[in-house]
């Protein structure tokens, strides 16, 4: 069998004294569509957070890959977190989504010019925002910009993509783009998807597992 | 003629002295705030980004050194450039030197205290989106002042302002020297003091313009932040 993508045993999580996740196991394979459902407080974005080595552990383990998170740094953009309201850096949406390809830059060396552009073009017209390169990134709308975060994680070619209520922002015109672009990116490759929602017909609908989260210990 | 058609003939009229007061005084106010922008902005990163044992007693003293008396600061500086201080030898009392030192001194930790404010506003998730993406220290670094590049601006004019305005340093380390260091500030101490209006009505109405253009750039930037 298969050894899974992401291993996490025995997980609390705690801000200040407050428990926000305590979580046995949770586990997640190459190519595995992931939907965490559980009422306001039950520490799905923590969870999220977690995976993604965003906050750090009270008690137990994350491994990436068979790798600690801890010791996982180099590869940190090879799963990554957006944001529920995402924040988008200042400047254009041509800066944001080439910022983490100039950032992994250092390991496979700084892509050229023109590819660069044309892995940016690709992206940003996987999520419906061809052209949308010179746009100032602030300016765009709640849905716009969701679309300009998911543009900024895929354009990595991630193996694990961990979006936090990705529909929640996002207005009737941009919610069917962001679930094409997912459902898109999985189909083209191993691309593995947690996403938290609330929305119980959407997780089933699109995910391969459905996980419940108990409300945190309080 | 009165002292306020004077003012107004000094100033418009291209009087030499006026004239080189007012560049006197923007010169070592930008030279300080130069000075003490590079090395403040650095410790208002190191305060605001880091995490290190009395972090927050030292935001506090911070934040109290911006509100020090400018006497206090020129006698502090005073002593060490002073003939029988630790840099003495250095000639830089009663030089522009001297006083750009005292206005260094003076502007940092008012560059400091604004760096700080301005980089601990930035939203967590900012932080956070840099580490997912991959963000190493560096680029980490340039990003977050990027981000911040108008709070940091604003500190560095902040500073500006606070030095062309101050007169306690200028006064006791440049010695009030004329077409040498005397400032803007000085210049209106003395003038007053002598009775020659006109001049200190000039030089006055020129620190105001300076304040209020300083005022607008700041305004200007924190326009275009929010």
């Amino acid at each position: 069998m298969l050894e899974p993508l992401v291993d996490a045993r025995g997980l609390e999580i705690r801000y200040g004294e407050r428990v926000a996740l305590a979580l046995d196991r949770f586990e997640v394979r190459r190519g595995e569509l992931v939907a965490l459902l559980g009422a306001n407080g039950s520490g799905k974005t923590t969870l999220l957070k977690a995976l993604g080595g965003l906050v750090p552990l009270a008690r137990g383990s994350v491994e990436f890959d068979g790798h600690p998170l801890s010791e996982d740094a180099p590869r940190r953009a090879r799963r990554v977190y957006v944001h529920q309201a995402p924040y988008l850096l200042a400047g254009s949406v041509f800066r944001n989504v080439a910022f983490g390809l100039r950032a992994s830059a250092r390991d496979g060396g700084r892509p050229a010019r023109e590819e660069l552009r044309a892995r940016v073009a690709d992206a940003l017209r996987a999520v419906g925002l061809a052209g949308f390169e010179r746009r100032a990134a602030r300016e765009l709308s709640g849905g716009e910009s969701q679309r300009v975060a998911l543009a900024r994680a895929l354009v990595l070619e991630p193996e694990l993509l961990l979006l936090d209520e990705p529909t929640a922002a996002a207005d009737a015109a941009s919610r069917p783009l962001v679930l094409d672009a997912v459902r898109a990116s999985r189909a083209r490759s191993t691309l593995a998807v947690v996403f938290s929602t609330h929305d119980e017909p959407l997780a089933r609908e699109l995910a391969d597992r459905v996980v419940r989260l108990p409300e945190a210990a309080k | 003629m009165s002292p306020f058609l004077g003012a107004f003939d000094l100033i418009f009229g291209g009087d030499a002295e006026t004239w080189s007061i007012a560049l006197t005084t923007l010169r070592f106010s930008a030279w300080s705030t130069l000075f003490a922008a590079l090395p403040g902005t650095a410790l208002g990163f190191a305060l605001a980004l880091g995490r290190f044992p009395f972090r927050r007693a030292l935001v506090s003293v911070v934040g109290a050194l911006t509100a020090l008396p400018t006497v206090v600061i020129g006698l502090a500086v005073y002593s060490l450039i002073s003939r029988s201080g630790p840099l003495g030898d250095l000639g830089w009392l009663f030089e522009p030197e001297g006083v750009i030192l005292g206005q260094a001194v003076l502007a940092l930790p008012v560059v400091v205290y604004a760096a700080y404010s301005g980089l601990s506003k930035l939203d967590p998730r900012f932080g956070e989106t840099l580490t997912t993406l991959g963000a190493g220290p560096w680029r980490r670094l340039a990003a977050t002042a990027f981000e911040s590049r108008l709070a940091l601006a604003s500190a560095a004019v902040g500073a500006f302002g606070r030095v062309t305005g101050e007169v306690g340093v200028s006064m006791m380390l440049g010695g009030n020297i004329r077409f040498h260091t005397r400032t803007m500030t000085t210049a209106i101490a003395l003038d007053a003091s002598k009775g020659d209006f006109e001049r200190a009505l000039s030089l006055g109405m020129l620190l105001l313009a300076v304040a209020l253009a300083v005022n607008a750039a700041v305004h200007a930037l924190v326009r275009r932040d929010a």
